[in-house]
């Protein structure tokens, strides 16, 4: 225990240091990146308020459902954590090079592994902690609940957060000892798909919409302030998601008894979890360490010659300048695993989620004020969905000149030129998938309305790339050389506040106009689109203005020393 | 002091380190030669504990190496090709981080690192922070943390990557001495002139097999046989067929 101590002091210490020289800009870039953790925090606690209220008291959803809903949203997290666990803690637990040196110093593996796993979950989920204590601090303050209830809920969302790591890290292991055995791609493949089904298979148990139309049919025959236990699915009572949302909602009816059992059954399988985690690493650290260091060498050894069809040389539109950019970024993307698997997977995802909103029809029934919050979850969902394509693959591109960038700046090459051209492949991608996305969430409500959604799609898209391009540059770390890592760093998650403010602007701008049109759609009267017109001039300003700056911002950082 | 039986790691068809067998005695200063991609590092990871070995086994100082790790470890100073540092920490700080893995007493530690300091001209540096440093101080500092806890055993691969020439000539200065103090050092190199100038013994390895294993002075004979100097009668021995 003292060596595991003795390691996280000293790492703790690394990590409170702020940059070595405190010149105007580092110090500008602090306080700037310190006003946005803080105004996000301020925004999220009085957001939750709004929104709670938005649900309870204009929509009247009732107590039931609103833990429904959050339930609903805590599983999407832990799906998110769990998976964003595996992906990260592989790069942290088994390709770092920290790990490499503490594996010579006499150590016991597992120490190695308790300490990583920890510096891995608190570091790359130090933001969504914040979000998560300023949200149940609005949540605490709207229901009135004190400050036992909030520390009572921050101990529940914790040990929430660490059971979806665990587990990540515990499939990760399995994974590894699999791959071996099965082949990687054969293993990757079977998870993706248990995944997918995992996802398919929860919200067919707990489609909103049929909770909805359920709780309104019995309603007013009883309240919707009840806990309506017939309504869950058994097997979703047994989910950490409910547990956590049921907590709370004894919280606020003030029966501390059921609270604290679901919060005893939270920490109980939080503590399952990290018990079976530790004892695998006991048992699997250095093992899988050193199969996994067997299967990539293998991997080098038995690679293949690449396929002369990708060949760039060959290519007579491209200068010789272009032809050099364009194939570096082409054969450094396709060699990095962590770059092809994690595209295939988001884009996957995207597909599905394309898929399943395709053929959502919600308009005309019900509460008009409901389908627009639907609408606007939807929008949001995949403008999420378009921020983080741009988190992982644009933040990355300056940092990933590495320690290589040397060549870039000793040749009689404009750095902004090459910035431009790597952007340009990216985006073309990103857009696309912004408008696929868009699209299909708005091909029901004809080719009009879906070309205005498209347009606003396709601007905010732009501004979240050129946020990313341009915090990527301010917060570039050439030393870093997994992508993963720079996605997951403080910079990238300043740049995905900024997102969320854009998400969250969109959404105050688009809610007056889409709920008037769904009470048309509601009333069978015609719809008007020109308040869709009045505002899409705002939204375009502000899109190709936020483009502008941090392009702008992204070509000043090259001309940083290097 | 330290014992190769049969020492063997493959990946897949490929064969790193092919069965070589190799006995190293306390007190020996030895230059483990090869060209390129010869298998050098793939032994020393396995000595060190990074890589697990297809067969055989390494014992040291009568233990085997992956049956008992942490006192193995315990009597290994390390100084990889590739040293890791904490950006964020300064020297010293790396430095007591680095004896509190050895469980060493805070007092022994800050007197190794005032001594050790000194024997490496680190002077001001040790408090500046590591993102500052330049190849050769990282360097130094690496040196310097292998060498805190008095290791029995110094496995070193490519030691003088980055000194200047001062800082390569105290470096060899320092092995020449411990390894006079008994400590036995494996060092794993290109430079051809620094394993004349300080082993007591050398190997060679080419292409994962052990193809010489003498003392210096064996060499020597051999390069005035031969009527060559070191330099041609490396290239000769590690020739492609």
């Amino acid at each position: 225990m003292n060596q595991i101590i003795h390691i996280l002091k000293f790492k703790l210490i690394a990590f409170l240091r702020l940059e070595s020289k405190l010149t105007f800009s580092n110090s500008i870039k602090n306080i700037s990146g310190s006003i946005i953790y803080l105004g996000f925090a301020a925004a999220s606690f009085f957001f939750i308020q709004k929104f709670i209220s938005f649900l309870i008291i204009d929509i009247k959803v009732g107590l039931f459902l609103l833990h429904q809903f959050i339930s609903i949203i805590f599983y999407i997290l832990f799906i998110s954590i769990n998976i964003g666990n595996i992906i990260v803690s592989y790069s942290t637990l088994y390709r770092s090079t920290e790990v490499t040196y503490l594996l010579t110093k006499p150590l016991i593996p597992v120490k190695i592994f308790a300490v990583k796993y920890l510096d891995n979950f608190f570091y790359s989920s130090s933001t969504l902690f914040m979000i998560i204590i300023s949200v149940i601090a609005g949540y605490v303050s709207y229901f009135n609940l004190g400050h036992v209830a909030f520390l009572l809920l921050l101990v529940n969302s914790l040990a929430f957060m660490l059971s979806a790591a665990s587990l990540g890290v515990i499939i990760l292991m399995i994974l590894i000892q699999l791959s071996n055995r099965f082949g990687f791609k054969r293993v990757i493949f079977i998870l993706v798909t248990l995944y997918i089904l995992t996802i398919l298979l929860f919200f067919r148990m707990n489609s909103p919409k049929l909770l909805v139309t359920t709780v309104m049919k019995y309603y007013p025959s009883f309240s919707k302030d009840l806990y309506l236990s017939d309504l869950i699915p058994s097997i979703s009572k047994y989910l950490p998601n409910e547990w956590l949302s049921q907590s709370a909602f004894y919280l606020v009816k003030s029966d501390y008894t059921n609270s604290l059992l679901y919060l005893t059954y939270q920490i109980g399988l939080t503590l399952l979890l990290f018990a079976v985690l530790m004892f695998m690493g006991h048992k699997w650290y250095l093992s899988t360490w050193l199969l996994d260091l067997n299967i990539g060498t293998e991997l080098k050894r038995n690679r293949q010659k690449e396929n002369s069809y990708f060949s760039f040389s060959k290519n007579k539109f491209l200068s010789p300048l272009q032809d050099a950019f364009f194939r570096r970024e082409f054969l450094m993307f396709f060699r990095e695993p962590a770059q092809v698997i994690h595209s295939l997977v988001l884009f996957f995802l995207i597909l599905i989620f394309i898929i399943s909103i395709s053929g959502i029809k919600f308009a005309g029934i019900g509460n008009y004020y409901l389908q627009t919050m639907i609408y606007c979850s939807i929008f949001i969902f995949n403008l999420l969905f378009v921020s983080t394509l741009s988190l992982r693959f644009i933040f990355p591109l300056i940092s990933l000149e590495g320690q290589g960038y040397w060549r870039i700046k000793s040749a009689p090459v404009n750095p902004s030129q090459l910035l431009i051209n790597r952007a340009a492949v990216y985006t073309v991608i990103i857009v696309a998938a912004g408008i696929g996305l868009s699209y299909f969430s708005n091909a029901n409500f004809g080719i009009e309305l879906t070309l205005i959604a498209v347009t606003l799609t396709v601007f905010a898209t732009l501004a979240i790339i050129s946020i990313n391009l341009g915090m990527g540059g301010i917060y570039a770390n050439f030393r870093e050389k997994n992508p993963i890592r720079i996605s997951s760093s403080q910079g990238a998650s300043l740049s995905f506040l900024i997102n969320i403010v854009l998400m969250l602007f969109l959404v105050v701008i688009l809610f007056r106009p889409l709920s008037s049109m769904f009470l048309s759609i509601m009333l069978k009267k015609q719809i008007s689109l020109n308040s869709f017109y009045e505002i899409m001039i705002p939204v375009i300003l502000t899109s190709l203005l936020l483009t502008g700056i941090f392009i702008k911002i992204g070509f000043n950082s090259l001309k940083r020393d290097f | 002091m330290l014992k190769l039986i049969n020492l063997e790691k493959s990946f897949g068809n490929f064969t790193a380190v092919n069965k070589i067998n190799l006995e190293i005695e306390k007190g020996e200063l030895f230059g483990f030669l090869g060209p390129n991609g010869a298998g050098k590092t793939t032994t020393i990871k396995m000595i060190t504990g990074l890589l697990y070995p297809t067969s055989g086994k390494i014992i040291l100082d009568g233990m085997d190496v992956w049956e008992n790790p942490i006192e193995t470890k315990r009597k290994i100073g390390f100084i990889p090709d590739q040293p890791f540092l904490y950006d964020k920490l300064t020297g010293r700080e790396f430095l007591e981080f680095s004896g509190g893995l050895f469980n060493l007493p805070i007092e022994l530690i800050r007197r190794n690192i005032s001594q050790i300091s000194d024997k490496l001209k680190i002077g001001d540096w040790i408090d500046k922070r590591s993102e500052e440093y330049s190849q050769g101080m990282r360097q130094r500092i690496v040196i310097a943390s292998a060498l805190l806890h008095e290791p029995e055993f110094l496995i070193i691969d490519e030691p003088m990557v980055g000194l200047d020439p001062q800082s390569a000539f105290d470096v060899k200065n320092i092995l020449k001495t411990i390894a006079k103090n008994g400590t036995t050092v494996f060092m794993s190199t290109h430079s051809l002139n620094v394993v004349d100038e300080i082993c007591t013994h050398v190997g060679i390895i080419n292409r994962g097999n052990l193809i010489f294993r003498d003392s210096i002075d064996a060499l020597r004979l051999l390069i005035n046989e031969q009527n060559k100097n070191i330099e041609e009668l490396f290239i000769q021995l590690t020739a492609e067929e």
